[in-house]
């Protein structure tokens, strides 16, 4: 995968970059802080904002992995219905006697079941393949679990999915403010990560398997890591997406959009860097909202085409411009 | 002689049926530089791989300080202070020279020595200390093979095992990097150095060894082989030496 030209938060002394990205951060923390207070809350810019974020929280939980340790994970849509599917389940069945509708407690959960699901389906995986076979494997096992999900009896209700009570829906407010903290969490998420003694780990891993095991890091138990917390952040974006459509079922969260989006917002807004998932999250949140608004059914054409031009003339991502602008001058 | 630091003895490695190294023993003084020096295909890299613990031997016994490494995982290995420099140096390239030191001191047996480490790499190689922050891919041949010896000391090595430093090099830079592996050497080092440059490496040398064909056909002090005959016959080969071979 392509490497980090320039991504927020290297070890660099702060120059004139450092201070622009932190201008951007903090302008961003400011439109979006009080973008509701004079927006109307039906508008469609709200409902599309609300896109934009789950899409930021899967798309970092597939980065840091994909951009960090240089493993392609075609299983995303397993963790993101894992994610919804416990939503569901704790609620319906009163497992932790909490209010359900945005519980942090049960986020915490949906997303803990995802990264136990990925401990499990990583062990094995991970030991053994690496590159295009690691990829394979983790599509089969999301559809070995989508398949127990269709035969999960009284527990998940095969086809028909789960239902949870939708009469709590008042507006798009809560869903808004939610969305934008887990957005930023899972941003700062990656960034803390990747400036770690674990992300030092994870990047000597990409470059050199061999090389980083003769320094003594533990490769497995490393990549290990990276996918339970990508799963967990992606598990978390399932539980946020269940509340707001109340009804969770193998169509609707276990589709195989929810491993294109992420790999979209990656590759369109630039793998393996802190901001490149959070500019392609506002774009792929675009193409979906609108296009399908606009066009219908067409808009996965228009990902299509737009995927094809970005990796040919742009293969660092959108985030890839900016480095190119710094350069010339 | 009384305690070699590293002994190996009658080793026999293999890449499946091919027979590589037939009854390899050598052994390394502590403090000492030890050159293995040989053909190309003689053998001398699998030697280095099995001391490291990424191939395994077929029969035989290498000791560290007397006790038998030759079944430890090549983690385990590192974790003891045997310190392997491969061929082509393998440096991380889109990391900065700062993260690859880190990353030389990244077991827990190193961390504290950190600062000391980083210290002692800096006065090896200032030109490192200039350029910390830039990627290693992007720096030149020489520095970054003195990366590659730096990123060995980070790990407080007792043993450091260099294949082939001057791969690559300008003889201006050899040179230099010849000089480097003695100061080395000097701080209380032991190498083992790897070398198709047999006569800057039995230079430098306390011991040498020479291997052809997998096996120890020579040894002796460096310089006493620097000026042996058959030595210029098992490394130049035969075959050239033949009016029309």
């Amino acid at each position: 995968m392509a490497k980090s030209p320039s991504f927020i938060g290297s070890l660099k002394p702060a120059g004139p970059e450092s201070l622009t990205n932190l201008v951007i951060i903090v302008l961003a923390l400011v439109f979006f802080g009080t973008f509701l207070f004079y927006t109307d809350i039906d508008s469609i810019i709200v409902f599309y904002l609300f896109y934009c974020f789950i899409f930021i929280i899967i798309g970092q939980g597939w980065n840091i992995v994909a951009g960090y340790t240089g493993q392609i994970s075609l299983g995303s849509h397993a963790f993101f219905g894992i994610g919804a599917y416990t939503t569901a389940i704790i609620w319906l069945r009163d497992i932790t006697h909490t209010w359900y509708f945005f519980d942090p407690l049960v986020m915490f959960l949906s997303g803990l079941a995802a990264a136990v699901f990925a401990v499990i389906i990583g062990i094995p995986i991970l030991s053994r393949l690496r590159g295009d076979y690691f990829s394979f494997a983790t599509l089969a096992a999301a559809q070995v679990f989508t398949v127990l999900v269709l035969r999960g009896g009284k527990l998940t209700e095969g086809a028909m999915g789960l239902r949870i009570p939708g009469t709590l829906f008042e507006d798009l407010g809560i869903y808004y403010w939610t969305g934008l903290l887990l957005a930023i969490l899972a941003t700062a998420a990656v960034f803390f990560v990747t400036r770690s003694r674990l992300g030092l780990a994870l990047r000597a891993i990409s470059e050199d398997e061999m090389s980083a095991a003769s320094h003594g890091i533990s490769v497995l138990r490393y990549k290990l890591i990276a996918f339970a917390i990508g799963a967990f952040i992606i598990g978390v974006g399932g539980n946020l997406y269940a509340y707001y459509i109340f009804s969770i079922s193998p169509p609707a969260v276990l589709n195989l959009n929810w491993l294109f989006y992420p790999i979209l917002v990656c590759i369109l807004g630039g793998n393996g860097t802190i901001g490149g998932p959070v500019i392609g999250g506002f774009v792929v949140g675009a193409i979906v909202v609108f296009s399908e608004t606009l066009i219908g059914r067409v808009h996965p054409m228009v990902s299509g085409v737009l995927i094809i031009l970005v990796m040919k003339f742009l293969p660092t991502g959108l985030i890839g411009l900016k480095a190119k602008v710094f350069q010339r001058h | 002689m009384a305690n070699p630091l590293l002994e190996v003895k009658d080793l026999d490695v293999s890449y499946g049926d091919i027979h590589v190294l037939w009854d390899v023993s050598l052994s390394v003084e502590e403090g000492t530089i030890v050159a293995l020096v040989g053909a190309n295909g003689a053998g001398k890299t699998t030697l280095l791989k099995t001391v490291s613990g990424l191939m395994h031997a077929r029969k035989g016994e290498i000791t560290l300080s007397g006790e038998p490494i030759q079944h430890l995982r090549a983690q385990e290995i590192v974790d003891r202070g045997v310190i392997h420099v491969p061929e082509g140096r393998r440096l991380f390239a889109s990391l900065t020279v700062m993260e690859n030191l880190r990353l030389g001191a990244y077991l827990p047996r190193t961390r504290p020595l950190f600062a000391e480490s980083l210290e002692r790499v800096f006065s090896l190689f200032p030109v490192l200390k200039d350029r910390k922050e830039q990627k290693a891919g992007t720096l030149s041949g020489g520095e970054q093979q003195m990366l590659a010896i730096g990123r060995a000391v980070m790990a407080h090595p007792r043993l450091v095992m260099l294949d082939e430093p001057s791969l690559g090099l300008s003889p201006i830079l050899v040179k230099t990097i010849f000089q480097l592996i003695s100061t080395l050497n000097e701080q209380k080092t032991t190498i083992l150095l790897v070398e198709q440059n047999v006569n800057q490496a039995l230079k430098i040398a306390h011991q040498a060894y020479v291997l052809k064909n997998g096996k120890i056909v020579m040894c002796g002090r460096g310089c006493d082989l620097l000026v042996n005959e058959e030595v210029c016959k098992a490394y130049i080969g035969e075959r050239a030496r033949k009016p029309n071979g």
